[in-house]
This record gives C-alpha cells, structure tokens and sequence, in this order.
C-alpha cells in the first residue's frame, strides 16, 4: 500500500503438486506437477493472459491464486500479502476481493435459485446489515451493469440463453466488489457471435470500475486481444511472457511459435502466405514430464543441452521473458 | 477447370423435429454441392441445423421426432432418400462410401473392444475380405493417418489413446474402406490447439492422396479459412450465404457473416481493435416465422426484412449467393 | 416454475397404467387413515363373540373374525395404524440420516470414516432381524416400533446424503459459494441440502413402503404394537390360524400389506424419473 508502483498480483515460484500414484499405506509414490514454479505479476487495471493447451496448468494456477488449492510451494502475494498458506479464517479478509468466473456458466449457478436470489445472496454474505430497500437497487444496478434486464430477477438460470448466463455470472462476481477476477475460459463454452459480447463486456466493466484480470484461456487469439501481457504456459511451465503485441510480431520460444501457427487468421490473404508449424507427437502427461526443457520431445531445434538442463525465463528486454537455450539462434 | 464432377448434390432437403413445444424446422430448404477432391465447409453456430443437415442426408435421424419431410441427396446421381433408413443400401452407403468423424472420437468407438478389432470389423462389413487381411489393411490404414507403430496400437482399447490419436483412428476408418466423401462434424472441437492443426493436416493431405471429398461441419472460422475451397453459412436451418473461401472472407455479403466476421478476434489484428458484436441470441427454431430470423439481430433490418423471408440470389460473378434482402458489404459495416 | 410442476406431473403419469393404479392405492389408503372413524362401520375392537368367523355380508363386508370383530373396520384402521408407524419411522430416519450423512461429509476425515464405516456395518446386518433387537431392547410400545423401525432404516439417508455431498461439493456453484465468502455451513444448508432433496423425496417414499413391511413383520412375529390394537401384521398373524377355514382372515390384510408396499415402490420410482434434473430443462 506504501508502494504505488507495487503490482496488485505477485506470484514467486508457485508449485502445485497433485499425489499420482500412492503405496500401500497411501503414501504418494509419484506426483503429478501441475504447476512448476511460475512467477508473474499483475498491475492494478490490467489484464494478465495465461495461455496453453489442456493438462500445461493454466486452471490449476488459476485455482490457487483464488485458493480453492493450497499450493504446494511459492508465494502469492495479494496487495503485499502472502496469501498462499493462509487458513480459511485469514483468508476471510481478501476472499471476497478476488472472484472467478467460470468457464461453464450453467454449472456455476445452483439450479434452484433465481436470478435474484442468485445475486442477493452475493451481496449479503459480506455480512454487512442492509435496508431491504438498498438490497434492491443494488440488484438492481449489478442486473443492469451486465447488461441483463432486472426484470428477469424472478427467473431461473435454465430460463436463460448461454451468454446470458455467464452475464449472470459476472454479476455474481461484481457483487463482492472484487478488485481481481480471475476468468477461467469464460467464453470457450459460448457461441462465436455471443463470446464477442462478453468480451466486450469485460473490457467495459474493467474501465469502468478499475478491475484487473487473470484471464485464462486456450484460444491465442481471444487472450492476446483482451490481455496487456500474455504468458504461454507449457506443462506446468511459463515458457514465454510479454506484451500481448509482441506475441504475433515477435514470438520467441518454438512451442509459442507453433501454437500461433496453429491458430488460423480469419483473413485470406493473411492466411494464405502464412508458414505452418505442425507440431509432432502430443502433450506427454505431467505425471512423466521430460527432463531438462520439457518441450524438448516436440521441438524441432532441440540439442542435447535441451535434455539435460532447464532453461530460465530471462529477459530479452523491453519485458519480453523466455524460457529457451536458443532463444537467439532459433 | 470448371469441368468439375458433382460428387454429392442435395437439393431443398427439410428436416423438423416434432416437439411439445411445436415443430421444429432444423432444416429448412437447404440445398448444397460437393465436387470431387474439394473440402467444402459447412460453418454456423450451435442450433443452427448444420449438424442436422449432415444427419439427414446420411438418413441418421431419429424418427420421431425428427422426420426427413423433403429433397433429394444424390451421391453421385443416385437418390440417397429412397432407401429406408435402415435398409442394407443405406448401410453400404454409410461407412463405404460416406464416412463419418464426430466431435468426440470415444464415443463413436466401442470402449470394450480393440482398437483393432473395431476397424477389421468395419473393413469386413464393406469388402470381402479374410479376418487376417483385414487386420493387415487396418494396419495399414494406421499407418496412413500418420499413427506410429500401427502394430501395437491396433492391440488398444480406445481409453489408452489421447483424444488426437483416436480422431486419427476414426480417419482411419474411412481411409480404409476407400470413402469417397468424409462429413467430419466438429473434428476439432475437443482437441488441443496443436491436435487441432496435425489433424486438420493430415484430412487435407488425404483429400489429396485419396481423391476424397470432405465436409467440415463447424463453428471455427480459422478452421474454415486455412482449409475449406468452398463455404456455406447457416443460420437458423437455412443457408444464408455460400461462395468460394476466397469471396466469402473477403467480400461477405450477408450481415450475419459479416458481423462473425468482425466478431472473432484476430491474431494480427491492431492492439486497440474493438471486437464488433452482434447482439442478441440465434431464435428459437421452433418459433421462427416466415420473416428473415436473422432480422433481430440485424442492424440494417427493415419492415421488408421483417415481413418476408429473402432468398437465396447470386451477388458475385462467380458462384457466390446470399440470402439478404439489400446489397451490404463488408465496408459499410462499421 | 408451474410448468415444471406440469411438467413433472406429465412425467409421472406418463409412465402408464401402473403408476395410474399405484398412486389412487395410496391416495385410499390415506384417506382411509385420515377418515378412519368416518369410513369403519363398526369400532375395531369391538368384540361380537355371537358371531365370529362371519362370511362377508352386507353387514359385514368382509366378515368378523375370531372374535367377532368388523374385519373391514380393523382394515381402514389398520391402514391408519400401518401409515401412522412408517410415516413417522420415515420421520426419524430422515431426520437422523440427513444429519449424519451432512455431518460426515461435511467434516470429512476420520469423522467421515467413522459414520460411514457403523453405516456400512449396520447395512450389513439384515434389517427385521436389527430392528426385532432393537424394538426388545427398548422395550414394548407404539414408540419403540417406530424408533427401531427409524434406526434400521437410517443407513439409507446417511449413505445417500453423503454421496450427495461428496460429489456436489466439488461442483462449481459451490465452489462460488465459497469465494463469495459464505460460510461452509451456510453453503451445506442453503445449497446442498435442497439439491439433494429429489432423492430424498424418492427414497422416503420407498422407505415408507419398506417400513410398512417391516411394522407388518414384528406385529406378525408377535413383538409389533400390542393387541387389540389393529394392524394389518397382527391380523395376518392372528388369521394365519384360520388359514383352512377362514381363508380371508388372513388373506385380506396380506393383499393389502402387498398392495401398499409395491404402490409406495412404484410411486417411488415414478418420482425418480419425474425429478430427474435431466429432464427439467425440458419444456
């Protein structure tokens, strides 16, 4: 707080480690290392985009920021404070700052509320005593800053179409007055001409009311428009961190390179003259990571240094962070 | 170059679902082509009857409440719709001739049985064949869809294979019994981004290799742009707009594929770019009227649009149509 | 929400005829139990000792037993006896097996394992033969019945409730109830509790057709509700005499513990499927 300048967001080195296998008396044999030791920090009014394909820890990292998983290792520090081995009891204070949105928007609302309970019930579990009154131009206007009309209060969620449903849920989120929304693919499970909306939305409500957003995602393109920076994610591992401009103009890190390659342009010519990288193999399981780089299997550039050590993020300057042996010959 | 052979035609095909909440027209007058060797894309969102479409013309849907009420599919010449649904003719078409690949590979394998014992089986249903020579086509046919070590992984079941591996498997099947057209709905939809490119590789380069057509059934834009020669746009259980790849993304002439367009965000787009979005949610299919459905959504709507439902009418010199009562392009669109 | 009660309705009796049947059985009994001094012609244990063993007639619908009682009265208020023991068994089961099956799988660890592990022993043991200790160890009376009855019957809640808990509390509407920062007990009452409620509504509906039984079993064996009192177990046990002669004695109360039992079975299942979550969004 002394610190204007201090991110709203540090993440050192944060480990989550799942046991596999076990012994006989339950003992955990192996783990499974969803999280390796990632550090990022998020400035008060950004946005932060952690992107990667299924299994590389994205919604693991995700979840322990929120603290729905203890991490194993690491620290995260909110607003200067650890918040990583906080009890449930510490934790009381910074809950309600740091909210989620779901990826599925119909499975995050209890089928039996309605609409209004829904968001009622948000705004009063801060405990604090309300005029009835009050209550309802509170619904009223979070029901309104999403776009939904407060008349559908008395409604149910299966009443309500894809996109309007996860406005709900956002509602939900904003009644605890967050200051961080962590957004785990919430427009992945929507339409192509609703997740434009939402989008837009998100980026409305954080000029509006100053938010700051994790915001996680498997889609290059939807996180590299909404993000200020961008992280690529590689089992467990941050491989590459910079400003979301740089991911199309200047990638670095091979894995990056081949994912922006995989994502089609929506524009002919574009798209026409663009190289493709198709990848060999598949993501190995987490359980069994490689040694050394643990993108080595499928990389086209990977030498023997590759399979024997880990490479370090280090700066390439002006922010850009990667993770790779090569990084000025590739 | 134009002396193209038509390898599929269906013409004014009407599928509806009879519900408790009314008739449902998934499919409404649809009428499309697909030429040999060509990979044509059939793009909408979820409901919109793309899906239904290629149910009706391999005779898949459920009756009731679905029920075929019109047109014809020809497979080259021949009128799929006269045959039952279940007759051994639609089952020789089904497979043989027309493969087809789902969203999600597990369910379209059989869980309790290999790998192998699967896709010798489908082999011997269509040719004539010993159960050891379709074993070793079936190894082969691994082999073509790029699966490594075709030997052993014949001995799988379906759970040990990645999502990736499976969908090959599914292509296996139909590069195995020579299919001449492949409807793959969704193919990529489950997978992994870098899944999503191997796969999508290894379908173009078998409409290569094989000489078969291919129809992509999805919602993904890229997919459609990197991949498919000619497109058609549905909406609501009609087709809305179809042309080459090339004029439907650069001169769009309906607004509901501009407004997708303009909807999805580019890779390369500017860092200040703002997403244009189209407001409103697709109707309801079983409350449609005889207006254009696309109407309230529509930001050039007018009582014309609103009163009758326009039809499909040439707008470009070559084989490009839209089904919009006005003349729009992609520029006036701000 | 109406429309979903429509809805459910046409489930329900979508099912065919038998659910049509099994679900008028129940509603007569009911009414039988409510209305029993209305309907009975005769007080039930009202003895005629001049005219025992009577065919029916038009006097005596069913007859009268040995001892000259309105068999028919001792059906209608057999039927409120029946209803009254399982209802309230059904009561006490509930109440007990949703507070232990919310406690074990609220709490988890060792308390978890230790209610769930007495669940999975008192499973074990056969239900009539727990419940016919149990009644004898708490001694004679209308309460014991339903107390043992109640005690046997728990497992099932606690088994149900549990696994309820366990796999709803992993799903993302309670996971957001959490970061909304509700109380884990607040989310357990308002959240889980009414989700889990379809099936609860289905299992006390079975359970009642299973308490029915198990009240007609130890009236039968002789450790049920004292006599004179009617119940449809005690009048197949006292009938069971006459089997030869009197055939009905017997014969009338066993069709009707039949009867209920198999009613509350159907009815049961038919509320499963009505309550389906899968089919409520259906309209």
């Amino acid at each position: 707080m002394s610190n204007e300048k201090a991110p709203l967001l540090q993440v050192e080195n944060l480990k989550m480690y799942f046991p596999a296998q076990s012994t006989l008396f339950g003992k955990p044999r192996s783990y499974v290392k969803a999280v390796d030791g990632i550090s990022f920090s998020i400035d008060e009014g950004k946005t932060f985009g952690l992107v990667g394909e299924s299994g590389c820890g994205k919604t693991t990292a995700g979840k322990c920021i929120l603290r729905i998983y203890r991490p194993t290792e690491g620290r995260i520090l909110y607003r200067g404070t650890d918040i990583a081995r906080m009890t449930d009891r510490e934790l009381k204070a910074f809950r309600r700052e740091i909210q989620l949105i779901f990826q599925d928007p119909y499975g995050s609302l209890d089928p039996r509320q309605s609409i209004g309970d829904i968001v009622r019930e948000a705004i009063a579990a801060d405990g604090k005593h309300r005029q009835k009154g009050e209550m309802q131009d509170r619904v009223h206007e979070l029901l309104t800053l999403v776009d939904l009309d407060p008349v559908m209060a008395d409604r149910y969620p299966h009443e309500l179409s894809g996109g309007q449903r996860q406005r709900l849920g956002i509602a939900r989120a904003l009644a605890c007055d967050p200051k961080l929304i962590v957004c785990d693919e919430p427009v992945s499970a929507l339409d192509v001409s609703i997740q434009a909306q939402i989008i837009n939305l998100f980026e409305e409500l954080q000029e509006k009311l100053g938010l700051t957003y994790l915001f996680i995602a498997h889609d290059l393109a939807v996180v590299r428009h909404i993000s200020d920076v961008t992280a690529v994610m590689y089992l467990g591992h941050i491989v590459e961190t910079m400003a979301s401009g740089e991911l199309y103009r200047n990638p670095l890190h091979p894995y990056t390179k081949a994912l922006m390659s995989a994502v089609p342009i929506t524009d002919y010519d574009v798209e026409k003259q663009r190289s493709r990288i198709v990848l060999e193999g598949e993501v190995p399981s987490p359980i069994h990571a490689p040694s050394g780089c643990s993108f080595h299997p499928r990389c086209p550039y990977a030498t023997d240094i590759c399979r024997s050590e880990m490479p370090k993020l280090s700066d390439t300057g002006s922010g850009h962070f990667v993770a790779c042996h090569h990084c000025g010959e590739v | 170059m134009e002396s193209k052979k038509k390898l599929l035609e269906v013409n004014h095909l009407r599928t509806s679902f009879f519900t408790q909440a009314g008739e449902v027209k998934a499919v409404n007058d649809v009428s499309y082509y697909v030429n040999e060797q060509e990979i044509v894309a059939v793009v909408g969102e979820s409901g919109c009857g793309k899906s239904v479409t290629q149910m009706s013309c391999m005779q898949l849907i459920q009756t009731p409440p679905g029920k075929i009420l019109g047109g014809e599919v020809l497979l080259e010449g021949e009128n799929l719709l006269k045959y039952k649904p279940r007759s051994k003719e639609m089952r020789a078409i089904r497979g043989a001739k027309i493969s087809m690949i789902f969203q999600e590979p597990m369910t379209s394998l059989n869980p309790v049985l290999t790998v192998g014992s699967q896709l010798s089986e489908v082999i011997r249903t269509h040719k004539k064949v010993s159960k050891k020579e379709a074993w070793q086509l079936g190894i082969e046919a691994l082999k073509a869809v790029g699966i490594p070590e075709p030997e052993t992984r014949m001995k799988n079941y379906p759970f040990e294979m990645s999502g990736g591996m499976r969908q090959r498997v599914m292509i296996a099947v139909a590069v195995a019994c020579n299919s001449k057209l492949i409807i793959a709905d969704e193919p990529t939809t489950a997978l992994d981004v870098t899944t999503q490119a191997q796969v999508m590789e290894l379908l173009l380069s078998i409409v290569k290799s094989m000489k078969t057509s291919i129809i992509v059934v999805t919602h993904n834009l890229g997919l459609v742009t990197r991949y498919a020669d000619r497109i058609y746009v549905m909406y609501a259980g009609r087709i809305i707009e179809s042309g080459t790849c090339e004029d439907i993304l650069k001169n769009p002439r309906h607004p509901y594929t501009i407004g997708l367009l303009n909807a999805v965000p580019r890779l390369d787009a500017s860092e200040d770019e703002q997403l244009v979005a189209i407001n409103g949610a697709p109707p309801n299919l079983a409350k449609l009227k005889d207006d254009c459905a696309f109407a309230p959504r529509c930001p050039y709507a007018s009582e014309l649009c609103r009163s009758s439902c326009p039809t499909l009418r040439q707008v470009g010199d070559r084989e490009h149509f839209a089904a919009c009562h006005y003349e729009i392009g992609r520029d006036e669109h701000e | 929400m109406k429309a979903n009660l429509k809805n459910q309705i046409k489930v329900f009796f979508g099912r065919g005829i038998l659910s049509h049947i099994c679900f008028w059985i129940i509603i007569l009994m009911i009414v039988c139990a409510v209305l029993a001094p209305l309907i009975a012609p005769y007080d039930p244990n009202k003895n005629d000792l001049r005219n025992i063993t009577a065919p029916a007639s038009a006097e005596h619908w069913l007859g009268t037993d040995y001892l000259g009682r309105d068999v028919f009265s001792r059906i209608v208020y057999g039927a409120r006896m029946s209803l009254y023991t399982s209802v309230l068994a059904g009561v006490v089961s509930a109440v007990l097996g949703i507070l232990l099956g919310l406690i074990a799988g609220y709490f988890g660890g060792i308390l978890n394992q230790v209610i769930m592990r007495i669940t999975d022993a008192l499973l074990a043991i056969p239900a009539l033969i727990f419940t016919l200790v149990l009644a004898s160890a708490i001694g004679g009376g209308v309460w014991s019945i339903i107390i043992s009855i109640g005690i046997s019957l728990t497992p099932t809640y606690i088994r149900m409730v549990n696994g309820q808990v366990l796999s709803l509390r992993e799903s993302d509407y309670i996971i957001a109830g959490k970061l909304i920062g509700r109380k884990n007990l607040a989310i357990l009452l308002k959240h889980l509790l009414p989700n889990c409620f379809p099936s609860l509504i289905v299992l006390f509906t079975t359970n009642l057709g299973t308490g029915i039984m198990q009240e007609a079993s130890m009236s039968f064996l002789g450790v049920g509700i004292d006599p004179p009192t009617a119940t449809w177990g005690a009048m197949v046990s006292d009938g069971y005499s006459y089997l030869r002669s009197v055939p009905l004695l017997a014969i009338v109360p066993g069709i009707c513990i039949i009867l209920v039992v198999v009613a509350f079975n159907v009815v049961g299942d038919g509320l499963r499927d009505a309550l389906d979550p899968r089919l409520r969004g259906k309209l």
